[in-house]
């Protein structure tokens, strides 16, 4: 009797390790290839070596929210962890996880920098009021050279006021701004970001973040 | 055997639809204006109807700068460079519409898509 069960007994416990070894290894697969990306990053020069503000601890100080809430709320400034499903779409979205603060002068208002799913930088913003919209804008991976840049028009918390909201690679310490009534006016840039807040009936009674900011016609 | 190896198998392949779904999940995107939707300098554009969304984005695709918003919510939100694309997101639902605007100095097309 011993004799007939014992194989059976056995085929299952292998059966049963062999299982196990697949889940073991697709397990692994996952982990491994997520290592072996990173590996890969640390040896090649990261394409996005030229935004240190991309590397900073700190808090980012946006709530990365897996799905929208039914109801409206008055939490802070939120973004969807996960990208739009649509692949094409999704290449011009921050990257929830690589986002990051960046500071700018312009009193409530909050500014982020990440990297997008297609390989270029995003500027993101917020202008303080709750509930909360998030805006953002990612160059395309050609242009990460050049940077990115956002503007809120119609702000309901700033009525008659434009924000716009940059990030430039390292060695930039200026960005020359466009202003509504067509004019321009040089903002300074600090940790890769820069910041304006436009008057859109006055333009020059505009506030800077920055006391060097000049205006030229 | 069989019985063991079905069972295992089972439990193998659910694992890993479980870790695929849970990598997958992602927005649902409704392109609601494509397929060579124009725009004059200036120009507005709506969906024309109330629809359930927290973000609405937008992707110029003939060399203007593109906006994208929610109707009477939030922001109106543009690119500071043409094909860059730019989008706003809330953290919950509302009842309204994405809209889009032609913030360039020519005509041009654009696609929108709100969530």
């Amino acid at each position: 009797m011993l004799e007939h069960h014992t194989p059976i007994l056995t085929r299952r416990r292998a059966a049963l390790i062999c299982g196990l070894l697949a889940m073991a290894g697709i397990l692994s697969f996952v982990l491994l290839s997520n290592g072996a990306g990173s590996a890969a990053k640390a040896s090649t020069p990261s394409p996005y070596a030229a935004y240190p503000a991309l590397n900073s601890t700190e808090p980012s100080g946006i709530i990365l929210f897996s799905a929208p809430s039914q109801q409206a709320g008055d939490s802070g400034p939120g973004f969807p962890l996960n990208p739009p499903n649509e692949a094409g779409e999704a290449e011009h979205w921050p990257m929830s996880t690589t986002i990051r603060r960046v500071a700018v002068g312009v009193p409530g208002v909050s500014a982020w920098i990440a990297e997008s799913y297609g390989g270029g930088v995003c500027a993101l913003a917020w202008d303080g009021e709750t509930p909360s919209a998030v805006g953002f804008s990612c160059s395309p991976t050609a242009d990460l050279g050049q940077g990115a840049g956002v503007e809120l028009r119609d702000m309901p918390s700033r009525p008659g006021e434009v924000l716009k909201v940059g990030v430039v690679p390292s060695g930039t310490t200026e960005k020359t701004v466009e202003l509504p009534d067509g004019t321009t006016t040089v903002v300074p840039v600090s940790g890769n970001a820069w910041a304006y807040l436009a008057n859109t009936s006055n333009a020059t009674s505009d506030s800077t973040t920055g006391s060097r900011a000049s205006k030229h016609a | 055997m069989r019985k063991s190896l079905t069972v295992v198998l089972i439990s193998a392949l659910s694992a890993a639809c479980m870790c695929g779904l849970t990598l997958a999940a992602s927005s649902e995107a409704v392109e609601w204006a494509g397929n060579g939707y124009y725009l004059a300098s200036g120009q507005n554009g709506f969906l024309n109807h109330k629809v359930s969304l927290y973000a609405s984005d937008v992707l110029e695709t003939g060399g203007q700068i593109g906006c994208a918003g929610i109707r009477e919510y939030d922001p109106v939100v543009c690119e500071e460079y043409a094909g860059s694309g730019a989008g706003v997101v809330r953290a919950e639902y509302v009842y309204s519409e994405p809209d889009l605007h032609n913030h360039g100095t020519k005509g041009g097309t654009f696609r929108g898509f709100y969530y």
